[in-house]
């Protein structure tokens, strides 16, 4: 039997970043990342989570994000999955003008990044592997 | 994010602690534009566990704006979860990183 992903699933505000990063830490640490892995980590997650919030959801409250954490010998698996408008890859840049600096994060601080918008749901797959762990 | 606000040698010293991210930004968009209305900032991230890009983007905002008005903003002795998304972002070259608060006022030069 293989055990299931571990799941969440937060409402979309801003206020949801500190449950995720704390449920995002803890499955990283029991996974055997520490110190600045698991800092990576939470700040992947509310780089990620930030962005469905704000472009996905349009800043629209109530709507679910959704989380998963699999954890795999020298590695971890990250989806993140939202219901809203689909990444059309303009995002990086805010409404305001100014460049965000959360998807460079992101692209630098995990090994893979892909990308899915299958039937309205809209997934973050990240991988990120641990520092001397086997794969 | 909690944050304490001090006036030191002509400067308003403002430390920011806990987790820094984009659900305080407005306040902290209007704690930094308050302290650069009185002049010299130096903002103590040594307690700061956590920012993220948005925590970032607002230090970046407030460094410009006290170019523009011709005082000065730097930040100081950051946390080491601070320094790394300082580096990650390239932003330590773009700011003023002091070592500690106490070389920050200093650098003030009274």
């Amino acid at each position: 039997m293989t055990d299931p992903v571990p799941h969440l699933v937060l409402p979309s505000t801003y206020d949801s970043l500190a449950e995720a990063r704390e449920w995002v830490a803890g499955h990283a640490r029991a996974a055997g990342f520490d110190g600045r892995d698991v800092l990576d980590l939470e700040l992947v997650v509310t780089e990620a989570v930030s962005n469905v919030v704000r472009h996905a959801y349009g800043g629209e409250p109530g709507r679910d994000v959704e989380l998963d954490a699999q954890t795999e010998p020298g590695f971890i698996v990250l989806r993140i999955t939202d219901h809203g408008e689909p990444f059309t890859g303009t995002r990086a840049v805010a409404p305001d003008g100014s460049r965000g600096y959360g998807l460079g994060l992101i692209e630098q601080l995990v090994d893979s990044m892909t990308r899915s918008a299958v039937e309205g749901s809209n997934t973050l797959e990240l991988v990120k592997h641990r520092p001397g762990g086997s794969s | 994010m909690e944050y304490v606000t001090r006036r030191e040698a002509g400067a308003t010293v403002v430390g920011l602690s806990g987790d820094v991210d984009v659900g305080g930004a407005q306040q902290l968009r209007e704690v930094l534009a308050d302290a650069l209305a009185e002049g010299a900032v130096v903002v103590d991230l040594s307690d700061v566990r956590f920012i993220d890009s948005a925590g970032i983007g607002l230090l970046v905002t407030a460094h410009r704006r006290a170019d523009e008005q011709g005082t000065t903003f730097s930040v100081a002795a950051p946390s080491e979860g601070a320094q790394r998304v300082l580096s990650l972002t390239r932003t330590d070259r773009l700011l003023v990183v002091h070592p500690t608060v106490e070389a920050a006022v200093a650098a003030l030069g009274g």
